[in-house]
């Protein structure tokens, strides 16, 4: 479990037109065995947040506890973590093979026979020099690593980015075997929500510095329905929608497309009793469900995080 | 686990991580092998082969020449300094290179293992990746001169104690470069800012030296018998150091000083520094501030320094405010240097105006304080009550010798002596003689007309002033008598009073010699002696400055004595040492005595032995800007010069400028078959003076 409590950073220049608040307070869990999903535009401060749990930078304020200690220049709380950085480094003319030797060293969970057999299935060459690996193939390398490592956690900063489609489901496989085999919990930023709708079990926002929301996936799901539905007339509509908390309504011609809080047997039983030209209940995308809670907040998400 | 297991653990890790550092900076390692092979098997190499083929051509070298020249390869004089230095400040900047970059940033500092450790590890790697190589190759060269004989337990314990040297030295300034690299979080600004530190301290002392002497000063420091540099930079501690006389362990304690203070104050901006600053110049955003100020006003002062020097000469307003302006402009254009420098954005010259004004503003106190002396300081007085005692230090021709309190003697000095038997007493006297001096210097008028003195306080509390000022030669003679006509005075200036000492370690063949003219005549004996210093004492006895001034110097009174020593054969030989005693037309007594031993020598030179007279006045020039010299060919007018000169060859303690006569040198060149020449030793040329008043109005009128 990851606790941060009010955390704090800002990036001193020397001067006091040049501070910059990077983090504001940051209150959040990370809970095991789940994927955490860290969202938000360039500059929300991502990075800074992972830097600030893999224990590269130092708190101004505030404080985060990694299973009960704090990760500051700690090796027994940093041997649970390894950080994937956006721009992973490896050192100068190295190939992988000898990048898992260098990590063999630091993490006694190093499983080099995995590491052997995921180069292969990855097909990547364990004696050719990184530095003439594309950007993609050193993030797989990465993620190799990183798996390999046997650490309980696992930071990926903008991971995703980069990989074709076919090596992005080849790498949430490899997450998703790690997490029921043997409880990693990956930490995934990234500014595109797309790219972790079908992976992140909990999604943080973050926006300025801050937390905008941090909820179940499934929660947040299970709490928001879509309907479409086409009314006989005027006064059906304002009795089915009485009292209800609709979040957003919008009309094509006689369509609506309704997004609406509450369980499905309860918004289903609204509308049962009326007689109605048409009724669907639709699933709902992430991105649906984060638009739809955004939106009650004053934020227009899509300008923020998904163009 | 056992505590022993622990430790074997711990250990394994750290010889782990030594290998993997290692591995990581492979080629530094290999370049820093190269020079050391390069300097220590291939000097030797070189020097071995030339001794090798010289030894059978008809200029052998000796295995000596070798030897010490291999000594100097190895030696605490190595050359090698700045080289050694610059692999000592690559292998600091370069292993910490990682904390300025974020992508080495993020993969280091994730990793398991403490900040601290990680930092040791890098550190000592870098001391490991220097000395290894050196230690190796350095080995290496000694086998070789073992093997061509050329080996030896001198040279060993040479290379021994240089290998030393060295290691202190590239440690030392492998601390101030883990320093640097620790305050600043790029690698270009951190090898910079070592130079900087190595430097800064021996370019600001001399950047004040020559404010100093471009302004006026009167500090003096008498202690002069140890004038080796130190400094805190280990690299020109180390450079300075090769011009030592043998080994000063004191240096080398400085830099161990240093390594230690260094890394303690590395190792802390480590434990503070922020992560997150990589990349930027200074990672301390307030350490930038102090930094962009203490450069500014450096490298302000090492430019303005420039123009001081050619302006030092002219203390007028106009001048001042040309200076002011010249460091103003100075501190402008090294404050937006500085600033872009130390923000990495060109953007940012004219940033923090507040510090740029600061640095200017300082600057500008500095070149006043100097010029102007601000502080006080060169017009110091101390409290006559606090003095004790002071002394004044005349050069002059006389040569001093003092006991050196187990039996011995030592030659010295006028100002060893008077500051060990000159106790002036009247202490109000002094400094008003010092004031004088001063204002003198501060008004930078009579600088070449005046006499050059060093006073020395010796204040109740132990502690000792010394003074250096210039007294213009119109000094008023009552004052200059007030201290110069004084029996303390005397016995601190005159070797006479205090010859015991030097008669007791030359005890044989006492000779008095008197020179005059061109001639010297000489008698011996102990009575001799005795009746010459009895004459000479009674004649001190009225020595003062007004007498001296009015009178003229009519020779020299030499008094000799010898030893008698060995040579390496056991023959016995005799050496001598003597003092030198000047002689004035008013010494009556001296006089009586020299002729009442028939060693009187008559001053006037016979006008028929004379072949011309050249007068020179120094204060005169011709049409073509030189010196304005007459030449006089005619008997009568040479007889007339002869009658009103005197000596020039031996100098007097005083000399008034009062007189019209004392620019005037005449240069007496005798005829060929002339008896002078046979004592002259140069041409026939004789140099003389005109008497105080005696300059005859035919040669004033030529020089009109």
């Amino acid at each position: 479990m990851i606790e941060i409590r009010d955390l704090r950073k800002t990036f001193d220049s020397g001067d006091k037109n040049g501070a910059v608040n990077a983090l504001n307070g940051i209150t959040l869990n990370i809970a095991e065995s789940q994927v955490f999903g860290l969202i938000g535009t360039n500059g929300a401060g991502k990075s800074t947040m992972m830097r600030l749990i893999a224990g590269i930078y130092r708190p101004d304020e505030g404080e985060i506890i990694v299973d009960g200690m704090k990760i500051y220049d700690n090796p027994e709380a940093k041997k649970n973590i390894f950080f994937a950085a956006d721009d992973p480094y490896f050192f100068q003319n190295a190939t992988p093979n000898e990048m898992a030797r260098y990590y063999s060293g630091i993490y006694e969970a190093f499983d080099k026979v995995r590491f052997n057999k995921l180069l292969e299935n990855f097909n990547l060459d364990g004696k050719r020099k990184i530095s003439t690996f594309s950007k993609g193939m050193k993030k797989q390398l990465s993620c190799i690593l990183g798996v390999c490592s046997g650490t309980k956690y696992l930071f990926l900063d903008e991971t995703f980015d980069g990989l074709d489609p076919v090596m992005r489901q080849a790498v949430k496989s490899l997450f998703a075997n790690d997490m029921a085999e043997r409880g990693l919990t990956p930490i995934i930023a990234s500014h595109n929500l797309r790219e972790l709708e079908d992976i992140c079990d909990h999604v943080g926002l973050l926006h300025q510095g801050g937390v905008l929301l941090s909820e179940d996936i499934e929660e947040m799901k299970l709490g928001i329905q879509k309907v479409q539905c086409v009314f006989k007339n005027d006064e059906d509509e304002k009795k089915i929608l009485e009292g209800a908390d609709v979040m957003m309504d919008e009309r094509r011609g006689k369509l609506h497309t309704i997004t609406i809080r509450g369980n499905r047997e309860e918004i289903e039983g609204r509308f049962n009793g009326y007689e109605l030209t048409f009724f669907e209940v639709l699933p709902l995308t992430l991105e649906e469900v984060f638009i739809s809670e955004t939106e009650v907040v004053g934020y227009d998400i899509r300008k923020l995080i998904l163009n | 686990m056992t505590s022993e297991n622990l430790s074997s653990t711990k250990t394994s890790r750290r010889s782990s991580l030594q290998i993997e550092l290692t591995r990581q900076r492979l080629w530094q390692l290999v370049i820093i092998a190269i020079i050391d092979f390069v300097y220590y098997v291939g000097a030797t190499y070189t020097a071995i082969i030339e001794y090798k083929e010289r030894i059978v051509s008809s200029d052998p070298l000796k295995l000596s020449n070798i030897i010490e020249l291999l000594a100097k390869v190895y030696g605490v004089n190595t050359p090698m300094g700045l080289i050694w230095a610059g692999i000592a400040v690559c292998a600091a900047v370069l292993g910490y290179g990682w904390l300025n970059n974020r992508q080495q940033l993020d993969f280091y500092e994730a990793l398991p293992v403490k900040r601290g450790v990680r930092w040791r590890a890098v550190f000592i790697n870098g001391i490991l990746l220097m000395f290894i190589p050196q230690l190796v190759f350095m080995s290496f060269g000694l086998l070789l001169a073992l093997s061509f004989g050329c080996m030896t337990q001198f040279l060993l314990v040479q290379a021994i104690y240089g290998i030393l040297r060295v290691f202190v030295m590239e440690a030392s300034v492998y601390s101030v470069a883990v320093f640097a690299a620790m305050l600043c979080g790029n690698l270009v600004i951190a090898f910079l800012g070592s130079s900087v530190l190595l430097i800064v301290e021996a370019n600001l002392r001399f950047v004040f030296k020559a404010y100093e002497t471009f302004s006026y000063k009167t500090y003096y420091r008498a202690d002069s018998t140890d004038d080796a540099f130190y400094t805190l930079s280990p690299l020109v501690n180390f450079m300075a150091g090769i011009f030592d006389k043998g080994l000063n362990v004191r240096r080398d304690l400085i830099n161990l000083g240093v390594l230690v203070v260094m890394t303690a104050a590395a190792y802390a901006l480590y434990k503070i520094r922020k992560n997150e600053m990589a990349g930027t110049a200074i990672v301390f955003p307030a350490a930038r501030d102090i930094i962009s100020v203490v450069l500014n006003v450096v490298y302000t002062l090492t430019f303005s320094m420039f123009f001081a020097g050619s302006f030092a000469e002219q203390r007028n307003f106009g001048v001042t405010v040309f200076l002011i302006i010249v460091t103003l402009v100075s501190s402008l254009i090294v404050a937006v240097s500085i600033n872009m420098i130390l923000y990495m954005n060109v953007r940012s010259m004219f940033k923090k105006p507040v510090l740029m004004i600061i640095g200017a503003a300082v600057s500008v106190i500095v070149v006043l304080t100097f010029r102007y002396d601000l502080t006080g300081y060169d017009r110091y007085l101390p409290n006559p009550k606090s003095v004790e005692s002071c002394a004044f230090f005349v050069d002059n021709n006389m040569n001093y010798y003092t006991d050196t309190g187990d039996g011995g003697l030592a030659y010295t000095d006028s100002e060893n002596y008077a500051e060990k038997y000159m106790k002036l007493t009247n202490i109000e006297a002094v400094e008003k003689i010092v004031k004088i001096g001063e204002k003198c210097i501060t008004s930078g008028e009579n600088a070449s007309d005046s006499y050059s003195l060093k006073v020395l306080f010796r204040l109740k509390n132990g502690r000792k002033v010394y003074r250096q000022l210039e007294v213009p030669k119109d000094v008023d003679k009552e004052t200059m008598d007030a201290v110069f006509g004084t029996k303390e005075f005397r016995e601190g200036y005159f070797p006479i009073y205090h010859s015991e000492a030097f008669e007791k370690q030359y005890p044989k063949n006492p000779s008095i010699t008197y020179s005059s003219y061109v001639y010297d005549k000489k008698i011996e004996g102990e009575s001799a002696v005795d009746n010459f210093k009895a004459a000479y004492e009674k004649d001190l006895e009225k020595f003062s400055y007004s007498t001296v001034v009015e009178s003229n110097v009519i020779g020299a009174v030499t008094y000799t004595r010898n030893s008698v020593a060995r040579t390496s054969d056991g023959d016995e030989f005799e050496y001598g040492q003597d003092m030198t005693f000047t002689i004035y037309d008013s010494f009556t007594n001296t006089i009586d005595y020299l002729k009442k031993n028939s060693i009187w020598i008559d001053t006037e030179i016979d006008a028929s032995h004379v072949k011309e007279i050249i007068v020179t006045n120094n204060s005169e020039y011709d049409d073509d800007g030189e010196v304005k010299t007459v030449s006089y060919t005619d008997k009568e007018k040479i007889k007339k010069i002869l009658e009103s000169v005197h000596d020039n060859n031996i100098s007097a303690t005083w000399e008034s400028t009062d007189d019209e006569e004392s620019d005037y040198l005449a240069e007496v060149i005798f005829n060929d078959d002339a008896p002078e020449n046979a004592q002259l030793e140069s041409n026939g040329t004789f140099y003389t003076l005109f008497n105080k008043g005696a300059l005859p109005d035919f040669v004033a009128k030529d020089f009109d």
